[in-house]
């Protein structure tokens, strides 16, 4: 729970270090607070190592991670008639990448699922390695939407500091031995720390906390 | 969890399907200022800009590059055509979050309706 805390924190906060309190108006600021929330479980996920500590947990949270995106678009094309435009043919590549990473996420979930996984996969290890590189291709696409949809990640140097955490991530490997044992999260956790994560992104943008 | 997400996929369908039901007004994509292809509608009014130079968005004033009004070429000069989203986005709405990071008031930065409607004003 507390890595899931530092991700949460380190991915939202990448999002003020530069100027803070630029709001696009509450409902837009919380949904892409959410947006960014996914884009924290998703890499909270993908850590080296992390999965094996406990099998159940990683699966149950990657129920939850999959409803915050799905919240995420939900939102989005509740509170924003003309969003539905561009999630359409000629709609900028970034939407796409978005859209494939949410539908790359449910086939790999749905991969990873017994008995599926044990049918088209030879062995464990082949599982392994495609449930790895299917989940670095779903960060890098959901890294691109949120990259190139622009707004909140505006410098440089946070596009910097975005491929550092993505690269520690998903080529760190022994870098995240070091962790101590966690205390587990839970889907509930995950989705109400997102939901409060959201609100708090929103809050400092239009309040000017 | 299963369940809700079940829920949330469906009211995502749904949405897809038939749109937002709290919406006052939805973007309809035609044939505006001339344009070959469908393309949705943008709002604009000059009595918002009166502090903006004339020239800083009407370029062709001083570029000789036509004196159509500004979406007449944007739209079906194949030079520029294609890059109308990217292009206006970026003009319209830099210029809006410049103004917004200075604190000043300023048109919309980011909610896609609030430009995306016919533009009903002079």
């Amino acid at each position: 729970m507390q890595l899931l805390a530092v991700f949460l924190l380190v991915v939202l906060g990448l999002t003020f270090l530069a100027v803070p309190t630029f709001g696009a108006g509450w409902a837009w600021d919380a949904d892409n607070g959410l947006g960014f929330a996914a884009l924290a479980g998703l890499l909270y996920l993908s850590i080296p190592g992390i999965a094996r500590r406990d099998v159940r947990a990683h699966q149950r949270l990657s129920y939850a991670v999959l409803a915050v995106i799905l919240l995420h678009a939900l939102w989005f094309l509740l509170a924003d008639p003309a969003a539905l435009e561009y999630i359409k043919p000629g709609a900028p590549a970034y939407m796409w990448t978005g859209l494939l990473s949410v539908l790359l996420l449910f086939v790999l979930m749905m991969l990873a699922q017994m008995p599926t996984r044990a049918r088209v996969h030879r062995s464990y290890g082949v599982f392994r390695y495609w449930h790895r590189v299917l989940g670095a291709a779903v960060v890098l696409l959901s890294a691109h939407h949120v990259v190139f949809s622009g707004y909140y990640l505006r410098n440089g140097w946070q596009l910097a500091a975005l491929a550092t955490l993505l690269l520690l991530v998903l080529a760190g490997g022994g870098l995240w031995r070091w962790l101590p044992p966690l205390r587990r999260s839970t889907p509930v956790t995950l989705l109400s720390m997102s939901l409060l994560a959201a609100l708090a992104f929103s809050a400092i943008r239009n309040l000017g906390l | 969890m299963k369940t809700l997400l079940v829920l949330l996929t469906l009211i995502v369908v749904w949405l897809l399907t038939y749109g937002t039901p709290f919406a006052s007004a939805y973007p309809e994509k035609a044939h505006y200022y001339g344009s070959p292809e469908v393309i949705l509608p943008m709002t604009f009014a000059h009595g918002d800009h009166t502090e903006t130079r004339c020239m800083d968005c009407h370029h062709n004033f001083v570029d000789d590059t036509g004196g159509e009004p500004c979406m007449h070429c944007h739209v079906s000069d194949t030079s520029v055509s294609g890059l109308l989203e990217p292009q206006f986005h970026d003009f319209c709405r830099g210029c809006h979050e410049k103004e917004a990071a200075a604190g000043k008031v300023s048109g919309p930065v980011r909610q896609c309706i609030a430009c995306h409607l016919s533009d009903l004003r002079p």
